[in-house]
């Protein structure tokens, strides 16, 4: 199984692996890339991962098209994804958290730099991220200026900086998550994703462009190898039957955050204190 | 301690007879060639777009075929009725055999898997006292006091700091990277010795080795030898290597010719006139071959991290992405400790003398170390704090770190965001729109007028057509992007460097700081760094900038020291004794003296830039480098690995114009020859 360094998705992978060893099997973890665990899976390197976000499509569709994995099932646990901004930014930009407010000039004045061009500065997102930002930009006419931040834990980093100067800033941002997720700040409100935002132009606000909407609510998912599926069936019912909530794992990302605890030690502790909710799923 | 940074690529000499006469007036070429790129810059508007931009409808569709060709390749390819990565699997699990034995020895232990938990045999891995123990006995052995005080200090930092089981899974897979490579790299050197022709082929090669950014190589190394340790050994491998080769093939050449004749008088066989007489001689050039490959291979535990490979890397990844900055320096330094103790060992061993006074006692030895291995081990499985360091007695300084960026960030935020952007828009931005509008054709056209006017035809011809087919691919621009950014870092590092390593060159105290300082800014991983100043920063192009800057920064300095000090006292003393203060010394004596060192320190300077510029991808870096990692996200393992190959061409292109130019300034006139020692 993969660990990839992130406490939300560790924490959901040291549980599974926990219940495993309850269930009697021989757990490894293996330290990974977030992105090269999909050819890591596709091959059989790694057998099974709990973890996966729905907002990689890409390397999912990859991932499946191989033939040699599947997915299992969802962990029950609701990605929200979209534009976020610290608090103290609502002030600057009366009306928020409804998308409109950014486009008041003197917001747009107050979250821009010299290097945007007067434009919003937004924070967007690592490469692998399907965000679909400049279409909402396009469609919702919005005047921002796109600074890609690289990778994830830069993109945290800058967010975590602004914050600590309580410069003005807007960002990606998604939950669950130990800094989006800790209730310093706010989710941007598009107009709700239907899929007809994204093939049909006349839908929303802007009648000529697709993409003026949200993005859809995406799941945590469970991906595993075939060839140990058909080896281990027992592993893929279990995987059916491993549900966590949204809380359970904001609790996780906490307890690691805030707490110090390792991911495992973390997931020890879910173990040991719900223990009715997971004792079913062994049966 | 860790001598010089990194040798160049072994410039190819051209013979300098026989040249064709259109080729003798550089100066007219090097004229032609700025006209030209004078005119492009001016006659934008009015010379067709196509000379700038390359046209859509022309672009070569290489970057899908290099897709295509790869997946086949890699995953449909079948040798003898199994697939390709079988084999190559098999192989890779051979040779990393030893190094699962010394991780389940050092780290993990071994587990024999029964059908039920309670058939399962675990043994325990070496206890720590044991480790910290022996380490320190074979320091002493090895060097003496200083090596096992060093020794001992490195494992206690480890289980002071709570790293143990990581840093001990680093040292077993390090330390068997670097023995490895070590046995491949003389094995090359000599073979490359022997056969003249191979180094025709080998050359570009293990050039391309040493540039392309270990990314765009990730996936294939991935499917070839799956994930794990092994696989972090092959990617390690693949970039190590070539300094070590190199520096056993100049070792060999620069030796005198009595040390050949030697090896046939005494009759000693091939095999012995290599291993007994030829190496040994050569040894301070394979001692900076070795610190080459312990440098490389400890740069290399980050990236080995993100397959597989776990360890200090995965502390320092899971420390960042977390920004628990404070956590990421300490699993980083334990690096860098690692990289100074893992040298300090392979050093000692080399230069120690046999003395014919005292006898080695190897019995004595090996039974004292038995001892030392199997009395704590054993007695740790009654007493549980011999078995695992008591977690009561570590510390930690990561609040105090994360709380000197807080404050950092909240007192001198404004001056940081400043600071960005003059770089951003008084610097990088102009330089850019410039570059950019000098068009790829002008820019081929003029790198084929300086190869001509610097007498190397070949090349010129050979890193235009490269240029050209970079264009043609669709990359001119990221190439660009990727280049301001390398150009603008090595200056920021020549203007800090330069002065520091003067100073350092000319003052003992001064060099001994700056030695301090300068291996760990090489050895701590990038990423320990990267993230802070991306705190500070923001993410773009100032940072990745100020990155590359902080980590070549190292290499000016210890070039233009050693530069320094390595001009012949006596020129000094003479120009003293003549009459000259010391700033005409310095300016009209010294600094002239130093200027094949110094070319060599630019040089090297600008290759530890284009190697450092593909990390800044991870800091929003928009160039050739967020090609190879944008390509790894979207599961295009070929589009990843021509991009990278793209880099790879502008670092070779660039050591080599400026390796040419540095030789044809001390070429006839001047007397001092460059030594690249």
């Amino acid at each position: 199984m993969a660990v990839v360094s992130a406490p939300d998705a560790d924490f959901i992978t040291n549980v599974f692996g926990t219940l495993l060893k309850k269930a009697g099997y021989n757990i490894q973890y293996v330290h990974t890339d977030y992105t090269a665990q999909f050819t890591a899976i596709e091959l059989g390197d790694l057998e099974i991962s709990p973890a996966i976000w729905s907002s990689s499509p890409e390397l999912i569709a990859a991932a499946l098209a191989s033939g040699s994995v599947t997915k299992v099932g969802s962990v029950g646990v609701k990605i929200r994804e979209t534009w976020w901004y610290p608090n103290y930014v609502a002030e600057l930009c009366p009306g928020l958290p409804d998308w409109k407010a950014l486009k008041n000039p003197a917001c747009i004045k107050a979250l821009s730099n010299p290097e945007t061009d007067g434009k919003i500065n937004y924070l967007g997102t690592p490469a692998d991220f399907d965000a679909d930002d400049e279409r909402r930009i396009a469609a919702l006419g919005l005047d921002v200026h796109i600074t890609l931040p690289g990778t994830m834990a830069a993109m945290v980093a800058t967010m975590q900086g602004a914050i600590e100067r309580k410069k003005p800033i807007i960002g990606f941002g998604f939950v669950p998550h130990w800094l989006y997720g800790s209730g310093v700040g706010t989710f941007v409100d598009f107009p709700p994703y239907e899929d007809a935002c994204r093939s049909d132009p006349a839908w929303g606000v802007n009648p000529d462009l697709v993409g003026d909407c949200a993005l859809p609510t995406g799941d945590i998912i469970e991906l595993i190898n075939n060839d140990f599926a058909k080896r281990e069936p027992n592993v893929t019912g279990l995987l059916k039957k491993f549900v966590l909530t949204n809380d359970d794992v904001a609790w996780g990302i906490l307890k690691q955050d805030k707490g110090g605890l390792t991911p495992e030690a973390a997931a020890a502790e879910w173990i040991s204190a719900n223990e009715k909710t997971w004792s079913p799923w062994l049966q | 301690m860790v001598a010089v940074a990194s040798i160049g690529f072994g410039a190819t000499s051209v013979t300098p007879l026989l040249r064709p006469k259109w080729l003798r007036s550089s100066r007219l070429w090097v004229a032609f060639g700025l006209i030209l790129l004078l005119a492009a810059y001016v006659g934008r508007g009015v010379l067709p777009e196509g000379l700038y931009v390359w046209p859509t409808q022309w672009l070569l569709p290489l970057l899908k075929m290099s897709n295509d060709v790869l997946n086949q390749l890699l995953r449909r390819t079948e040798v003898f009725g199994e697939p390709l990565r079988m084999w190559t699997r098999a192989g890779g699990e051979a040779i990393g055999l030893p190094m699962r034995g010394l991780q389940n020895l050092l780290t993990t232990g071994w587990t024999f898997p029964g059908s039920t938990p309670a058939e399962t045999l675990t043994l325990p891995p070496l206890s720590w006292v044991s480790v910290v123990l022996a380490a320190t006995y074979l320091g002493w052995l090895a060097g003496g006091r200083r090596l096992a005080v060093l020794a001992f200090a490195t494992f206690a930092y480890f289980l002071i700091f709570d790293l143990w089981a990581a840093a001990t899974l680093t040292l077993a897979s390090v330390a068997f990277a670097i023995v490895v490579g070590v046995v491949f790299g003389l094995v090359l050197g000599v073979m490359l010795f022997r056969w003249g022709w191979l180094e025709a082929v080998l050359n570009p090669v293990f050039d391309v080795m040493q540039t392309i950014p270990p990314f765009s190589y990730l996936v294939p190394v991935l499917i070839l030898f799956g994930f794990g340790p092994v696989a972090a050994l092959v990617a390690t491998l693949i970039f190590a290597l070539p300094p070590m080769a190199r520096a056993v093939v100049y070792g060999l050449r620069r030796l005198p010719d009595h040390a050949f004749e030697l090896s046939s008088m005494t009759g000693a066989s091939r095999w012995q006139g290599t291993s007994k007489i030829l190496l040994p001689s050569a040894r301070d050039d394979l001692l900076l071959g070795v610190n080459q490959l312990v440098m490389m291979a400890l740069a290399m535990v980050i990236l080995a991290s993100m397959i597989g490979a776990g360890g200090l890397g995965a502390e320092v990844l899971r420390a960042i992405q977390s920004l628990k900055i404070g956590r990421g320096l300490e699993a980083g330094i334990a690096i860098t400790l690692l990289a100074v103790l893992l040298y300090g060992y392979g050093h000692s061993i080399a230069v120690r003398r046999p003395s014919h006074l005292s006898r080695p006692q190897p019995v004595r030895h090996l039974a004292i170390l038995a001892a030392i291995l199997i009395i704590p081990t054993v007695a740790g499985i009654a007493i549980a704090p011999l078995a695992q360091y008591p977690a009561a007695l570590t510390i930690s300084t990561a609040d105090f770190w994360s709380r000197v960026i807080s404050w950092l960030n909240s007192n001198w935020g404004d001056g940081f965001e400043a600071t960005r952007l003059i770089i951003t828009l008084g610097v990088i931005r102009p330089l850019l729109t410039i570059l950019r509008d000098l068009g790829w054709a002008s820019i081929a056209a003029c790198i084929l007028c300086f190869g001509f006017a610097l007498r190397r035809p070949s090349l010129a011809v050979l890193s235009c057509a490269t240029l050209v087919l970079i264009a043609a691919i669709g990359y001119w621009d990221k190439l660009l992007i990727t280049f301001n950014l390398v150009t603008v870092g090595t200056l920021l590092s020549l203007f800090v460097g330069a002065p520091l390593g003067i100073w350092a060159g000319s003052s003992r105290r001064v060099h001994a700081v700056s030695e301090v300082v300068v291996t760990t800014l090489q050895t701590l991983p990038s990423f320990v760094y990267l993230v802070p100043v991306v705190m500070l920063l923001g993410p773009g192009d100032a940072t990745a900038v100020i990155a590359i800057a902080l980590y070549s920064v190292a290499t000016t300095v210890r070039y233009t020291d050693h530069a320094i000090r390595n001009v012949d006292p006596a020129t000094i003393e003479a120009a003293v004794a003549f009459g000259a203060t010391p700033l005409q010394t310095f300016w009209k004596v010294r600094l002239p003296l130093a200027r094949p060192g110094l070319m060599l320190g630019l040089n090297q300077t600008i290759l530890m830039c284009v190697g450092m510029v593909v990390i800044t991808a991870l800091v929003g870096s928009q160039g050739l480098e967020l090609e190879t990692v944008d390509a790894i996200a979207r599961v295009e393992a070929g589009r990843g690995l021509v991009a990278g190959l793209a880099i790879s061409a502008l670092a070779i292109i660039l050591d080599r114009y400026v390796g040419a130019v540095a030789q044809s300034l001390n070429a006839p006139g001047s007397s001092t020859r460059a030594k690249s020692s």
